[in-house]
């Protein structure tokens, strides 16, 4: 004999008879399983509440771990009011998917063992009959539960025996439960695993946090920060420290100007202040205030006594006078702003001397570019249904043509207009203050055409102070030095030569950490 | 009549004069030209900042931190365990990973030029650096102790420095002496050195030197309390 299912509600609903069940809510719950699929997934469960149907709920793991246990316990409760009883909110329980309307007769056969026996609390029942599964259904059960069924006497429990051979015939294909997958977004902390056993926990997460984030930790040069590089009728605008771009002319004339990646070296330098409490004035008093000593031989007698003794001990007036220095620091560095630094947070493309990269890093995506440009251009050209004049102020093209209908002569010419690519590279990934490093800007011709007037410009950050006799370069040119006022320098390299197309060059220069 | 006018102008006038005393006495001390709020000044008490730091995860509570402490010339460096009844003395410069959060008290001694002297300065670091792996040793944070602090220290005064990690990009503010030494500004005492210390760049640690002896009659407790662990540089051993 099998069991429909298990209840062991101890809280608070009082349990019914089994044949009562039947006939009363419990058992119209029961069948009314799949009305009460939502108020399923709403009840408040415990996580070993599993293999229970009570209250007109069933939970589908009965199925599931209804095993081969011998002994079974219905225990059917019926909830007060149970259709005006409020579900708790407090549901951590996984929900679980209610797999069929009607349970299937292999269920009925179910058994639970003893050891699922746990606290269910009550869920929500379905009282409207016409919600239950139609009569019929009933007559389908086997014969061994009806009987049991009608010699029960109206017990709170039922003690029912479970035929093995039924139980292996348990449908377990059909429950699948559902988790959720919590995602906290916990602080990662956990050492790295390429750290070093040398290293303490702390450390490892020190070291972890993107060190490259800490800018003020690197010294600076190459891009274009703040405002960006542009030109007016007095000059360059936007040159700040740091910056480092080349400017050059393409073959229509039009002067571009280009900046740098980044370069960070890490190289931290420190600075202090202090101040100094100095009191200008003090009095110190220990002195015995009055101290009186009477000895004396009369006789047998021998007197020694202190009137008064007093000592004092403190300061009278302390006077603090400090002078202004004169310096005025707000002033000066009003506009340093830690924000401001923040907020310029990007990481940066710290190339070394990868030349590899260098050479051959962008120029397919560049070529496809040009090379559909080109191809649609030769595509217009093939068209033989009507004459087409075309002509391009970008590409310079030189075409001559003759405008008779029956016949085009045209030369076209699909070299690509210069396009200079720059990379700065510094061979140090840190240095020391007086350290020397060398620094390499490369820049390469994209395109086909050539490229005139190049100059490489750099303003050096106040950390960086430039070796002179240290510049050169692969190109003619000549190295101008100015001075930005702000403790380091502008070097210029003007390159005289025409960077012809997919032709590379360099400019190296040494510096000084300071 | 004309009395009563002229007291009562005097005390208005009087009035105003406190009010703006008043009023340009806590502007310096808490708000400054960046409308940035410092509850910290250079009168904390040893440790207080220390401990912020790591409660606002600033920094790493415990972290070792490399440190090198430098004297004016030749001279002793010598750190203490157990309350201080335990010395480790090194000569100077002398270089050594000590935890964020915790006020080290090391006395410094030997000194050719202050022969017989002894001072017992405090350092307590409120944040730390983030080297490449493996190159934490190569780039400590200085602990100095100048001439003029010694001697400032000698006839009696407090001093109170920040050790800051310079802004790359305000780095010329005060040029690099002959030797690689930085000249080290001194604020006026009514100024909040920290905030100071916050618009050159990022506050490292705080270093206070004073007169203040231990008692050499007694254990003195408290005067080396506070004393984190330290980290030795790697040797080899025999």
């Amino acid at each position: 004999m099998s069991v429909i299912g298990l209840c062991s509600c101890a809280s608070g609903p009082k349990s019914v008879s089994l044949e009562s069940s039947y006939t009363d809510n419990a058992v119209n719950n029961y069948y009314g399983l799949t009305e009460n699929k939502s108020a399923e997934n709403e009840t408040t469960n415990n996580k070993h509440n599993e293999g229970v149907i009570c209250g007109g709920s069933l939970r589908t793991e009965n199925i599931i771990s209804g095993g081969d246990s011998q002994l079974s316990v219905i225990n059917f409760t019926q909830p007060e009011d149970s259709s005006n009883q409020e579900i708790p909110a407090t549901n951590n329980e996984e929900p679980f998917e209610i797999p069929l309307p009607i349970l299937p007769d292999e269920v009925i056969k179910t058994t639970v063992t003893e050891s699922n026996m746990t606290h269910t609390e009550i869920t929500k029942t379905a009282n409207n009959e016409s919600l239950l599964i139609i009569p019929s259904e009933e007559e389908n059960r086997p014969e061994e539960v009806k009987n049991e069924i009608k010699q029960t006497s109206s017990t709170d429990q039922l003690v029912l025996k479970t035929d093995p051979q039924t139980v292996q015939n348990i449908p377990t294909h059909q429950v699948k439960p559902i988790f959720k997958t919590i995602t906290n977004s916990a602080e990662p902390r956990k050492p790295l695993q390429n750290v070093s056993s040398s290293h303490t926990p702390e450390e490892a997460i020190a070291n972890r946090a993107n060190w490259e984030d800490f800018r003020d930790e690197h010294l600076l040069d190459g891009g274009d920060r703040k405002f960006p590089i542009h030109f007016d009728k007095y000059g360059y605008g936007g040159l700040e420290t740091e910056d480092t771009f080349a400017e050059y002319t393409d073959h229509t004339g039009k002067t571009i100007v280009k900046p740098t990646n980044e370069v960070m070296i890490y190289s931290p330098r420190f600075g202090a202040v202090r101040t100094i409490h100095k009191p200008l004035a003090g009095v110190e008093i220990a002195k015995v205030a009055g101290s009186h000593r009477t000895e004396r031989t009369g006789g047998m007698k021998k007197r020694i006594a202190t009137s008064h003794h007093g000592q004092r001990v403190g300061t009278d007036r302390i006077r603090v006078r400090s002078r202004l220095s004169g310096l005025d620091y707000d002033s000066v560095l009003s506009g340093l702003s830690e924000r401001t630094v923040v907020s310029e947070n990007s990481r940066v493309n710290n190339t070394y001397v990868d030349l590899v990269t260098t050479y051959f890093g962008g120029f397919n995506q560049e070529d496809k570019a040009v090379l559909a440009s080109g191809m649609q251009a030769a595509i217009t050209w093939t068209r033989d249904d009507n004459p087409i004049i075309s002509a391009s102020t970008s590409a310079g093209m030189n075409i001559e043509s003759v405008f008779i209908l029956s016949e085009l002569v045209g030369e076209e010419d699909q070299k690509t207009k210069g396009r200079l690519k720059i990379i700065k590279m510094a061979d140090k990934k840190s240095a020391e203050r007086g350290e020397i490093v060398k620094f390499t800007i490369h820049f390469t011709n994209l395109g086909d055409r050539e490229l005139k007037n190049i100059r490489v410009i750099d303003n050096l950050t106040p950390r960086l102070e430039y070796i002179s006799e240290s510049a050169s370069s692969e190109l003619e040119g000549r190295l101008d030095v100015y001075d930005n006022g702000e403790g380091s320098l502008i070097l210029t390299f003007e390159i005289s030569e025409e960077l012809k197309g997919h032709q590379s060059a360099k400019v190296t220069f040494d510096c000084r950490v300071k | 009549m004309k009395a009563i006018q002229t007291n009562l102008s005097g005390s208005i006038i009087i009035g105003m004069i406190l009010l703006s005393n008043l009023n340009n006495t806590f502007a310096q001390n808490h708000v400054g030209t960046d409308r940035s709020y410092h509850l910290l000044n250079q009168n904390t008490p040893p440790g207080v900042a220390s401990i912020w730091a790591g409660g606002t995860g600033k920094t790493i509570p415990g972290h070792f931190q490399q440190v090198k402490f430098i004297l004016p010339s030749d001279g002793s460096v010598s750190l203490f365990h157990n309350n201080g009844a335990s010395t480790q003395s090194h000569p100077a410069p002398f270089q050594v990973g000590i935890a964020v959060g915790y006020v080290y008290r090391f006395r410094i001694g030997q000194m050719k030029e202050y022969p017989n002297v002894e001072l017992y300065p405090t350092v307590e670091f409120i944040d730390h650096t983030h080297p490449p792996q493996g190159e934490e040793g190569k780039f400590p944070v200085p602990v100095e102790i100048t001439k003029k602090e010694i001697e400032l220290a000698l006839k009696g005064s407090m001093v109170t420095k920040i050790v800051y990690l310079e802004e790359p990009r305000t780095a010329n503010v005060f040029p690099v002496l002959d030797g690689g030494r930085r000249d080290i500004k001194t604020i006026p005492m009514h100024k909040n050195l920290m905030r100071e210390a916050d618009k050159l760049g990022r506050p490292m640690a705080i270093i206070r030197i004073g007169g203040r002896q231990p008692d050499k009659f007694s254990n003195d407790i408290a005067f080396f309390a506070g004393n984190g662990p330290i980290r030795l540089p790697n040797r080899k051993i025999d």
